[in-house]
């Protein structure tokens, strides 16, 4: 039977060393890393986005009279990104299961204990994924236009990086990618299963504007270049004209949507038992 | 110290913890026993601030664990010893957590020594024995080297040298003036390792008693049989003894001892045939208590009412 004792010597108050911001940044950059799975999906991802634009330009070169033609800048940076949906697509199941893995063996429980305050969780790990993700795409985007641009220089394609439109692709890009890792980390919080978020991410994604494009005609006008999908797309055009969204108001809204979702993830997953 | 008061909480129509109260001393270990579905776990999560108390307060040095300034630094925590991603090393693991509250390498390692895991650090929990995971599982809740240690069954599934470190490991960290709350469904287990138990069933407490005390009360039972086992319940009983029919008209007698019961039926011209006393097991007197919980007030707890 072990003997009562007093209480030890009061231990300091350790005040400044609980979990802050920057430190559940941490915690979870090392989760992230540390599951192979999530670095095997990331590494593809980014080999999609680098290597599908190459390959297409490459086959403008070998083949012009098959492929389209690339008359404006817009067209020669589509070329050079054709990776980035699946690219995209990708890091929204990244975003989902870093999120989603904790549940099934309840480590989110673990997570919580260390840090109760559950917004710095899903900040954290809205933090971490941007900060290891955003400066890969934007090296994988800025590597495929540089690839492309050397190999459509062969057919006088007007891509060139003195134009502001160009750096612009490549940003809008990554900011698009990123974005859907954080959808996908939302929907995996309010969801919590990898299965039910993975759809719910792409049905905003691919069948939302379906459905609304059904609405009338004033509505779904109104509403239309709103959505996520859609802000997403006019994001990244490269000139000003054209349908939709001016670029900077499209990755306004684009980052808000990404702010919305975390915002509703954090009420949803303060209010809920873990 | 762990103060809970009142604490309640209901899942749709299960009530899994009905109007607890009690208080978790530091400088001992505390062992909290009940049954399966007594409600331990979700006391434990309600303490921890994942679950959200239907009513009432669980208080760690004197508010609640959500509020500290430091959680993982004041209190040490293990649920069930899964909460760990199979696929992630123990390393990993374990400096994911040490990230939170700023500590790095040197703790990891220092708690992967303290839990004998050293070796192992490299392995993806997935691979390990329910016994490693169980270290793994209070290698985390040391991390931050905390003053109040919460376990939710951490012997579950260990050998027998398994538990003996566990209990070892235990009584050092009370040794310490560390608070100790350790849960476990196994009256024997607990007897030998804590100072105090809490005792609940059916969400409801039912004995909050320093170890020895429940132990001395419940060890053993007086058998005593005679022809007229209705008159004999009722003298027994109405001298303050329990009285419980034990089949084929003998009755099973705690709190009066065989001198007190011989005395009695002398005095009541009552005729005996047999009067001796029978040695219980932990368990038998751990069932004795938590059966029939909910027949208990919470607040009368420790005292038995009469039952010819
Ligand atoms: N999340 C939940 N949703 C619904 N019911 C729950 C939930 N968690 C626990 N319960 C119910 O609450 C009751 C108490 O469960 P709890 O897990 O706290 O018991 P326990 O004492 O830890 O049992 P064990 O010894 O089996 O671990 C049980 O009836 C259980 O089914
Ligand atoms: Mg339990």
């Amino acid at each position: 039977m072990s003997t009562p004792k007093p209480a030890p010597a009061t231990t300091p108050t350790r005040h400044a060393q609980g979990p802050t911001i920057a430190r559940v940044t941490t915690s979870e950059a090392v989760k992230l890393r540390t599951l192979r799975s999530h670095v095997v999906l990331l590494t593809t991802a980014i080999l999609f986005l680098f290597v599908l634009g190459p390959v297409q330009a490459l086959g403008q070169v070998l083949a012009p009279q098959s492929a389209q033609p690339v008359p404006d800048l817009g067209a020669a940076t589509s070329v050079a990104l054709n990776g980035g949906v699946t690219a995209a697509l990708l890091l929204g199941v990244l975003g989902v299961l870093s999120v989603t893995s904790e549940f099934p063996t309840a480590l989110v429980r673990t997570t919580f204990w260390a840090v109760p305050k559950r917004g710095l969780v899903v900040g954290g790990k809205a933090m971490a994924f941007s900060r290891l993700v955003l400066p890969l795409v934007l090296i994988g985007a800025v590597t495929a236009l540089e690839v492309s641009r050397l190999v459509l220089a062969r057919v006088d394609a007007p891509l060139t990086w003195a134009e502001p439109g160009t750096w612009w692709a490549a940003v809008a890009m990554s900011l698009y990618a990123v974005g859907w890792g954080l959808l996908g980390q939302a929907l995996g919080w309010i969801l919590r299963s990898a299965v039910g978020a993975a759809f719910a991410l792409l049905g905003l994604m691919f069948v939302l504007p379906m459905l609304v494009g059904l609405l009338p005609r004033p509505v779904s006008d109104a509403v239309l270049p709103l959505l996520a999908s859609e802000a997403g797309a006019a994001m990244m055009r490269v000139d000003q004209s054209g349908p939709g969204l001016a670029p900077p108001f499209a990755a306004i809204v684009w980052i808000g949507w990404m702010a919305a979702g975390l915002v509703v993830a954090t009420v949803t997953v303060r209010r809920r038992d873990a | 110290m762990i103060e809970i008061e009142h604490l309640t909480k209901r899942f749709g129509s299960t009530l899994a913890v009905d109007d607890i109260s009690f208080t978790v001393r530091p400088g001992l270990v505390t062992g909290f026993l009940g049954p399966n579905g007594a409600g331990k776990s979700t006391t434990m999560r309600m303490v921890l601030g994942l679950d959200r108390p239907t009513g009432g307060t669980a208080h760690v040095n004197g508010r609640s664990f959500v509020d500290l300034p430091s959680p993982a630094r004041a209190v040490g925590a293990m649920l069930d010893a899964g909460q760990v991603h199979p696929r992630r090393t123990a390393q990993a693991h374990l400096t994911a957590l040490a990230e939170t509250i700023g500590e790095g390498r040197v703790r990891v390692q220092q708690v992967l020594d303290l839990v004998g895991l050293t070796d192992q650090a490299r392995r993806r929990a997935g691979t390990f024995s329910l016994g490693m995971r169980q270290r793994l599982g209070i290698a985390a809740a040391l991390i931050g080297d905390p003053g109040i240690i919460v376990l939710d069954e951490p012997m579950n599934g260990l050998d027998p040298d398994g538990i003996i470190w566990v209990r070892s490991l235990l009584r050092r960290l009370a040794d310490e003036g560390r608070t100790v709350f350790v849960s476990s469904h196994l009256m024997g287990e607990m007897a030998q390792t804590a100072g105090h138990l809490v005792v609940v069933g059916r969400g409801r407490l039912v004995a909050d008693v320093p170890t020895d005390r429940l132990l001395s009360d419940h060890a053993s039972v007086v058998r005593v049989r005679g022809p007229e086992p209705t008159r004999l319940a009722r003298v027994l009983a109405d001298a303050g003894g329990t009285v419980e029919p034990a089949g084929d008209s003998a009755l099973h007698v705690t709190d009066l001892d065989p001198a007190q019961i011989a005395r009695l039926t002398l005095d009541h011209r009552l005729e005996v045939h047999e009067l001796v006393t029978e040695r219980r097991s932990l368990e038998d007197a751990f069932l004795e208590l938590t059966h029939d919980a909910t027949d208990y007030r919470a607040d009368h707890t420790t005292e038995r009412t009469v039952t010819p």
